[in-house]
């Protein structure tokens, strides 16, 4: 493969890729870093590799396994039952602290605690489009248990998430301005 | 069964679809109390969850560099790590080579040695000593040699001219035959393969005898030593043999000289081997060459005796004419 055959390639699937990455890690420099390190792996594979008729497939998979290996790695809030989200003392629920980035931080904070696998089967579930089969075969393992998985994380997420929407009107209509963005989303892909 | 109730929940809030014993299932428990709570919080949270949902939008341009970067500094210390341990591997031996030459040059004892193969050699050691080596013959020396000590290996025949000095010249001969001088001049014969290691002095004292033998003696002018490296035996005679030197004067002389003796020089001086007719041995011979051949030597015995001679294989055979 010659270095301009890779840049297509590359250019090509880059962002497809770093964006399966941010389903799973939440941030984005550490997405574009995944991206690249499998793009990395893949140069220096290059000629070893027999032509696969999936390269997308294979880049795909790729992702999904570093990023897996970097939430294992980075995981910083272990799963703790008895701990919950919202632990601050003098945390108040008013709608001005409602704000974007409270959310974002509490939900973010959420996921994380769930254990690593339950983790990323969630948040490819959520977030990058995969279906459950595809989920089961990219991390090697089964349909159920990535059924398993997902209901597991809503279990403990209902629980601390659970002052969040306990409260506001905002946040419903914030639900639906989600809910119909992704919609409309859903219909741009 | 809790558990495979938050399956099945969780199926239905991510929108996928049950089978019937699922539905059952589900449709049981979500009619008790408090469990239709727990789906719509379960769902609600999965609803929440959405606000993490977005998409990033990378720079593909920049993402390129950024990648051709990241992969040139990673081939750039593949190939760092691999010149790093040639260069290492390189410098070691380098290094290595240094201290062994080092070690040649100034460390281990540095010797001269001069072999005189099938030839003759005049050579001059550093304290002007001049020695003519005979044929096979060497001489070994350290790089040292004449300040502190004149030390010499010697092995084969040759003429010493020793210079004077203080420092006495030592001579280590096969067999253990040690030759001391101070400076004078003689000739030595000690060939590691012969049995008798002889001496001529021709000036000066020659000190000469077996290593280890304290009664060693000095011989002077017109000596002549012979010493049996097998049983020691000394036999001293006052120099009669002008023919000692003959190898290196290419003069032969014989004046009434016994067969023997003459079969003896004319051998020596030859190199081979010379046999004469049965119940010569008390024949006297005389007669001078110089620069002698050995056809013109044995015709002219041959005339002498009334000999025929054949020269074949490297020897000579005298024979009666018939």
């Amino acid at each position: 493969m010659s270095e301009d055959e890779f840049e297509k390639l590359f250019k090509s699937h880059f962002a497809f890729l770093s964006n399966i990455a941010y389903a799973v890690v939440k941030d984005e420099d550490s997405a574009k870093d995944i991206a690249q390190q499998v793009f990395i792996k893949l140069w220096e594979k290059r000629m070893e590799l027999k032509i696969r008729s999936n390269i997308k497939a294979y880049l795909h998979r790729a992702v999904v396994n570093t990023a897996i290996n970097y939430i294992e790695k980075n995981k910083k809030i272990f799963y703790d039952n008895s701990k919950e989200v919202f632990d601050e003392v003098g945390e108040s629920f008013d709608l001005d602290s409602l704000s974007s980035e409270f959310i974002d931080k509490k939900v973010r904070v959420s996921i994380e605690k769930l254990p690593p696998k339950c983790q990323v089967v969630f948040s490819l579930s959520r977030f990058s489009g995969m279906s459950n089969k595809e989920i089961a075969e990219e991390m090697n393992i089964s349909l159920k248990a990535v059924e398993k998985h997902i209901g597991n994380a809503l279990k403990h997420l209902r629980i601390s998430l659970k002052p969040l929407y306990k409260s506001l009107i905002g946040l419903i209509i914030f639900f639906f301005g989600v809910g119909f963005f992704q919609f409309i989303l859903s219909f741009i892909k | 069964m809790e558990d495979r109730i938050y399956t099945i929940a969780g199926k239905k809030i991510a929108g996928q679809s049950i089978n019937p014993e699922e539905k059952v299932l589900f449709s049981k428990w979500i009619e008790q109390e408090g469990n239709r709570e727990i789906y719509t919080e379960m769902s609600q949270a999965w609803e929440i969850t959405g606000v993490l949902e977005k998409q990033i939008r990378p720079d593909l341009d920049v993402e390129w560099e950024r990648f051709k970067t990241l992969r040139n500094q990673q081939h750039g210390s593949a190939i760092r790590r691999h010149r790093s341990f040639y260069f290492s591997v390189a410098a070691s031996i380098v290094l290595l080579l240094g201290l062994f030459f080092t070690y040649k040059t100034f460390i281990q004892d540095k010797e001269i040695e001069i072999l005189a193969v099938g030839t003759k050699r005049q050579i001059q050691l550093p304290d002007g000593s001049l020695i003519w080596l005979n044929e096979n013959s060497s001489i070994k020396y350290p790089s040292d040699f004449g300040k502190e000590n004149r030390k010499i290996k010697f092995s084969g025949e040759a003429w010493f001219n020793v210079a004077k000095s203080e420092v006495p010249f030592e001579i280590y001969s096969p067999n253990e035959i040690v030759t001391k001088v101070l400076g004078t001049k003689f000739n030595l014969r000690t060939f590691k393969d012969e049995v008798n290691a002889e001496l001529s002095v021709f000036e000066g004292k020659v000190s000469f005898g077996k290593e280890n033998d304290l009664t060693k003696k000095v011989y002077t002018k017109n000596y002549e030593v012979i010493i049996n490296t097998v049983n020691s035996k000394i036999t001293e005679k006052e120099m009669v043999n002008a023919n000692a030197l003959s190898w290196r004067t290419e003069k032969l002389e014989f004046d009434n000289v016994q067969m023997t003796k003459v079969v003896l020089d004319l051998e020596r001086y030859f190199g081979i081997k010379i046999t004469v007719p049965p119940n010569t041995d008390s024949l006297f011979y005389t007669g001078r060459f110089s620069g002698p051949q050995l056809e013109e030597v044995a015709d002219i015995m041959d005339l002498t005796f009334g000999w025929n001679h054949k020269i074949e294989n490297r020897q000579l055979n005298f024979m009666f004419t018939y």
